[in-house]
């Protein structure tokens, strides 16, 4: 049995681009994939995916302790695979709950105004039951009541009880008990809002997913951020492996993958050792804040900064998609990539479509398709841009927007608005460039020639994502106008 | 009219330099064969030339997955 395909010799490079080939066609090789097949070769492919996720230092040891347990125990008993993955899902829930620093942050304060004796984990395990049992009750709900027009529109239901309970937490006296307890709730739901909104959508698909199932599934035991990788499982049975053989290929893939985003781990160090510790070049952040306070780099080292930033960025959100992915895969869902080469990329949409796909999908399927559905359908034109506006614009900042919005609870609405600026000018930004991109009608193409179709249309992507980051934050530091005046300096403005 | 669909979408992997041979039950957008801007076109199609209402609140845009999906659609009652 031979891994390596070609016959020839193989010495220095020569042999170095072979192993490279051989590893590239892995999944294409009839004796890997039948290695694959066997005990010991599943047995092996998991051990490496789970040391790739453990060299890369992008796991907790918890974390890894429960992806590995879950892959193997699903591997030895296939059969059980929903259980397993729900289960270990619901088992991340409870220890994870909140997607952000903040919300851990908020729900321990709030925890202290609790009586004598509760401990903060009380409170979290008791905001993640009622928040599963309540999300269980709507997807049950929902289904005996299929022709109801609130099940119908399943999250635009669900937004309004979260805006709801969020309000309510807002108004209640802050030191109260109940207080304490609707912030945990609040920041359990929004931490789990986009699973519980994709677990409704599919029950008016076809897809025959156990209800239960949809309710015990809110987050998935691989970690990542609040948006669904893999979406939910009426989008993973459309890409389960039908036998053993596409089974093997997908593990194969997973594991390739999962070597990839380990070699990329490798390089954002080695960037970040020469950007960061031999040419000194602050992070994005560290510049914009510096100048605000008075104290700015040179104009040469800010565009470095600008610059770095942007391909970090694209490093480190293809590192954990492909981490998740892979792990997926390795289930035996042959999903598409997070990310794939966005460098690519000869337009805006195009760029979203590759530097986070699953994010895309969340806006695109819950507020492009609406709005496209239903308005401006006279017009083809204002419905395509309406339809962006909704999904990149509104969509994009109220992602953002209801993550963070735990600032409330401790600052006034005067104070905690202005933090929400950046990300609104980033978000109505990128709609508009969105927009206009979908205006020009005239494509590049390979017949312009190699600096029209190859080269400008990839640095008009890459310059419009690079400057916009400028904005992308929404920590609350760095205000809208000292990024506006960062973003201009750039030019001597 | 079978025929019809099928042709549409092949025609826009063409257009898009994907020469490639879906079957029935492959999925299209959700494997980003085609992106969003294409499932715009193929729902104007399927209401200008199908008659299919898409703000219908019972349609899901995965009824829209794949060639047998599409099928399906335009073939169901308005």
């Amino acid at each position: 049995m031979s891994f390596v395909t070609s016959q020839s010799p193989v010495e220095g490079g020569h042999s170095l681009l072979q192993w490279r080939r051989a590893w590239l066609t892995m999944d294409q090789n009839p004796a890997a994939q039948i290695f694959a097949t066997s005990l010991p070769g599943i047995l092996c492919l998991h051990a490496v995916v789970i040391l790739a996720l453990a060299v890369s230092f992008e796991f907790s040891r918890a974390s890894l302790a429960l992806i590995a347990l879950t892959l193997f125990a699903i591997a030895l008993m296939p059969s059980r695979r929903l259980p397993l993955m729900v289960g270990a899902s619901l088992f991340y829930l409870f220890l994870r709950p909140f997607r952000v620093e903040g919300w851990t942050e908020l729900v321990r304060a709030k925890s202290a105004i609790l009586p004598a004796g509760v401990p903060q984990i009380a409170l979290q395990f008791s905001a993640v039951a009622l928040v599963v049992l309540l999300g269980a009750a709507f997807l049950y709900w929902q289904r005996a009541n299929k022709n109801n027009q609130i099940a119908k529109r399943p999250v635009l239901a669900l937004m309004s009880v979260w805006s709801a309970l969020l309000l309510i937490a807002f108004a209640v006296p802050q030191s109260s008990y109940l207080s304490a307890v609707l912030w945990a709730i609040v920041g359990v739901f929004i931490s789990s809002f986009w699973y519980l909104a994709y677990a409704a959508v599919d029950q008016k698909s076809k897809d025959a997913t156990p209800t239960l199932a949809r309710a015990g599934f809110l987050r998935g035991f691989w970690g990542g951020s609040a948006t669904p990788i893999g979406k939910s499982f009426g989008y993973l049975n459309k890409f389960d492996a039908a036998n053993e053989m596409e089974l093997a290929i997908t593990r194969l893939k997973g594991l390739k993958l999962a070597v990839w985003a380990l070699i990329l781990t490798g390089v954002v160090k080695l960037l970040d050792l020469v950007v960061s510790g031999n040419m000194a070049v602050p992070s994005l952040h560290d510049a914009i804040l510096a100048q605000a306070a008075g104290q700015g780099f040179s104009n040469g080292v800010n565009w470095a900064s600008l610059i770095a930033n942007y391909f970090s960025d694209l490093l480190i959100i293809a590192i954990w998609g492909h981490f998740i992915v892979a792990v997926i895969r390795m289930m035996g869902y042959r999903i598409p990539r997070n990310t794939r080469n966005p460098l690519a990329s000869r337009s805006l949409a195009e760029f979203w479509n590759r530097y986070f796909f699953y994010f895309k999908e969340l806006l695109v399927d819950f507020f492009f398709y609406p709005a496209f559905m239903r308005y401006f359908k006279k017009n083809t034109k204002v419905r395509v841009a309406f339809a962006t506006f909704c999904a990149a614009g509104l969509g994009n900042f109220l992602y953002h927007f209801s993550r963070e919005t735990y600032v409330f609870a401790d600052l006034a609405i005067t104070e905690a608005l202005p933090i929400f600026y950046p990300a609104l000018f980033y978000s109505m930004a990128l709609a508009t460039g969105l927009m206009i991109s979908q205006w020009r009608s005239a494509a590049p193409k390979p017949e312009d020639g190699f600096l029209r179709y190859e080269v400008l249309p990839r640095l008009n992507v890459c310059a419009f994502f690079c400057f916009l980051k400028i904005f992308d934050d929404i920590s609350g530091e760095g205000s809208l106008t000292e990024r506006g005046s960062f973003a201009l300096s750039l030019f001597g403005i | 009219m079978s025929r019809a669909i099928k042709t549409v979408v092949t025609d826009m992997l063409q257009e898009r330099g994907k020469a490639v041979d879906v079957a029935t039950t492959d999925p299209i957008f959700t494997s980003g064969l085609l992106d969003s801007l294409a499932a715009t076109e193929l729902m104007i199609m399927l209401e200008s030339e199908f008659g299919v209402d898409l703000a219908d609140t019972d349609f899901d845009i995965s009824m829209l997955d794949t060639i047998g999906d599409l099928e399906s659609l335009v073939a169901a009652p308005a």
